[in-house]
């Protein structure tokens, strides 16, 4: 029978994933899981785990080579399953840092053409790119003679990103049967992408803190899969919190995860995007929190709708980086709001919630130029990214 | 009399966003992260008490490695001061690991490793630590122990050749 794990199993082996990035002093990797897991899954690491490189230049240099992920055989209950946990953002090493402020944090967004053919953010790509060839040497004798068992793909943070590429591919390359389970997983790529990966895998369980600020990035264009399907809010909350994206700390995924049913854990149906019309008046209800961050988004995909102009933004989106993008967002609403009075007044309601989203609350409008467009978009967006950025400068 | 309210609920705004950003910002402060107990433990061979024997416990945090030893008594008893270190509060998760071994005629004996996300400060490993009976003949065992009821999804799991005075926190015992 198809199986899926139950969230305290994804969940443990996600954190768990975190210690296996080093050997013990033994020159052994272990790894501590409870019985759930232990009596359902064998982790060979005899030969360590799946290494990757996640720095940049810097670290190919010095061949800071670090372990990314491991590969479990299923028995008992999970026979011929596999599952493939991937290991989450580690901040301390220098090169490590950079290359995961780069993937999180970098509003200047580079676009790549993933293996789907579809456009996903370069950072990820490259990490992917660089764990693959050893995660298919680890998946090849174990899925080339058995295209029946599923491979349930796990991780968290970056890992969840990965993860997420992951199952994808496992799909393409194997065909068997994939479910996917991310926590607090940023978004990976563009519309095509998350219509593309709902579809080719079989079970997507993503699960978020809403006051979590990781999967709110990157920004739309990019968009979460599965696409206008449910995700499931492990915890509530208003407020963007960057502690609440922990694994473990509080509320911290692997304690809201604690529990072997998922129809027991809330679900929140949310399409991708709902029609809403904000209105310049009403400005002062909006403050710097999750849901007024998804109602920015809805309002802007609204406006592009009415005028006409959603398609071809879209398409400069896969083409473009985000400065180019930002520009020509600018611009599109600039000669939008010249097209009609009422669009003028749907772009001035949009403006002015996005700055007091910001913290913004004494900038009034009075020009809808590009120009002006364009900096009311820098402060938006720049006040999201300074949440999470501001995490990481504590470390340094 | 417009203008007053409007003043006020700018003025409410503006300090509701800034109680915002101190949910970001406020948190620059180092605390207090022990990152093992005292240890105290006694290694035999045998039944026999081994003197002279060393005694390593590394403890990762992250990228770190703290590093201490110390060689077994004349009644082959050891122990490790508590080791604590100053951290930042951190919105990523740092692995910590605790590993203590005694070399023996050139062999490595796993004394103990347990590992948590963040801090392993759990009041189960802290126990057992503080009482450790090794005999270095005994196959290595994992232990399940009691979860902290504020952390109900962290699992504690431990290995360890050793025995422990206090076994309560124990609930299942394997050979690993």
């Amino acid at each position: 029978m198809a199986q899926t794990l139950s969230p305290q199993m994804a969940s443990v082996l996600a954190n768990a994933a975190y210690d296996i990035r080093k050997a013990g002093k033994n020159g052994l990797y272990d790894l501590d899981l409870p019985p759930t897991v232990r009596n359902n899954f064998n982790f060979d690491l005899t030969s360590g785990p799946i290494q990757g490189i996640s720095g940049g230049m810097l670290s190919r240099m010095l061949n800071r080579r670090t372990g990314f992920a491991v590969v479990g055989q299923g028995k008992n209950q999970y026979q011929g399953d596999t599952v493939v946990a991937i290991r989450g953002t580690f901040m301390k090493l220098k090169w490590n840092k950079l290359e995961l402020r780069d993937v999180v944090t970098d509003l200047h967004f580079g676009l790549a053409t993933g293996d789907n053919q579809t456009r996903i953010h370069a950072g990820f790509n490259k990490v992917f790119q660089s764990i693959k060839p050893a995660l298919s040497e680890q998946l090849n004798p174990l899925l080339r003679a058995n295209g029946k068992g599923t491979v349930h793909c796990v991780g968290h943070s970056l890992g969840g990103a990965l993860a997420h590429l992951t199952a994808d591919w496992v799909k393409r390359q194997y065909g068997n049967r994939v479910c996917l389970y991310t926590f607090g997983a940023p978004r990976v790529g563009l519309t095509e992408f998350a219509k593309k990966t709902t579809t080719s895998i079989d079970k997507h369980f993503r699960c978020i803190h809403s006051s979590d600020p990781v999967p709110m990035v990157p920004l739309w264009p990019f968009i979460h899969a599965p696409f206008n399907k449910q995700e499931f809010v492990l915890a509530p909350g208003s407020m963007i919190n960057p502690f609440h994206h922990s694994m473990a700390g509080s509320p911290g995924y692997i304690n809201t995860a604690n529990s072997h049913s998922w129809q027991q854990l809330t679900q929140n149906t949310r399409t991708n995007s709902q029609p809403v019309v904000l209105r310049y008046a009403d400005r002062y209800r909006a403050s710097f929190t999750t849901y007024w961050a998804l109602r920015i988004t809805d309002a802007l995909i609204t406006i592009l709708k009415k005028a006409g102009q959603l398609a071809a933004i879209m398409t400069a989106a896969t083409i473009g980086t985000a400065l180019t993008f930002y520009d020509l967002l600018a611009h599109s609403m600039e000669q939008i709001a010249k097209a009609a009075p009422e669009f003028a007044e749907d772009i001035k309601g949009l403006l002015g919630h996005m700055l007091v989203f910001a913290g913004k609350v004494t900038t009034t409008i009075t020009d809808l130029t590009a120009r002006f467009i364009r900096w009311v978009f820098d402060v938006t967006v720049g006040a999201l990214y300074r949440a999470v950025r501001q995490a990481m400068k504590n470390l340094e | 009399m417009h203008k007053i309210f409007t003043s006020a609920l700018v003025l409410m705004l503006t300090l509701a966003c800034l109680s915002a950003e101190a949910v970001v910002f406020g948190w620059l402060k180092k605390k207090e992260l022990q990152l093992s107990p005292e240890v105290e433990g006694v290694i035999l061979l045998e039944g026999q008490a081994l003197t002279g024997i060393r005694i390593t416990r590394d403890i990762t945090y992250g990228d770190e490695v703290f590093s201490d030893h110390i060689l077994t008594g004349k009644d082959g008893r050891f122990s490790l001061p508590t080791k604590v270190i100053r951290v930042r509060d951190s919105m990523f998760d740092t692995n910590v690991r605790q590993e203590i071994y005694a070399e023996h005629e050139g062999k490595l004996y796993k004394l103990w490793r347990a590992r948590a996300l963040n801090s392993v400060d759990y009041k189960s490993f802290n126990q057992l630590l503080s009482g450790m009976i090794c005999e270095l003949t005994s196959p290595e065992m994992l232990f399940d122990l009691e979860r902290e009821p504020t952390q109900p999804g962290v699992y504690l799991i431990a290995t360890s050749i050793c025995s422990f005075i206090d076994e309560s926190p124990i609930t299942n015992k394997e050979p690993a």
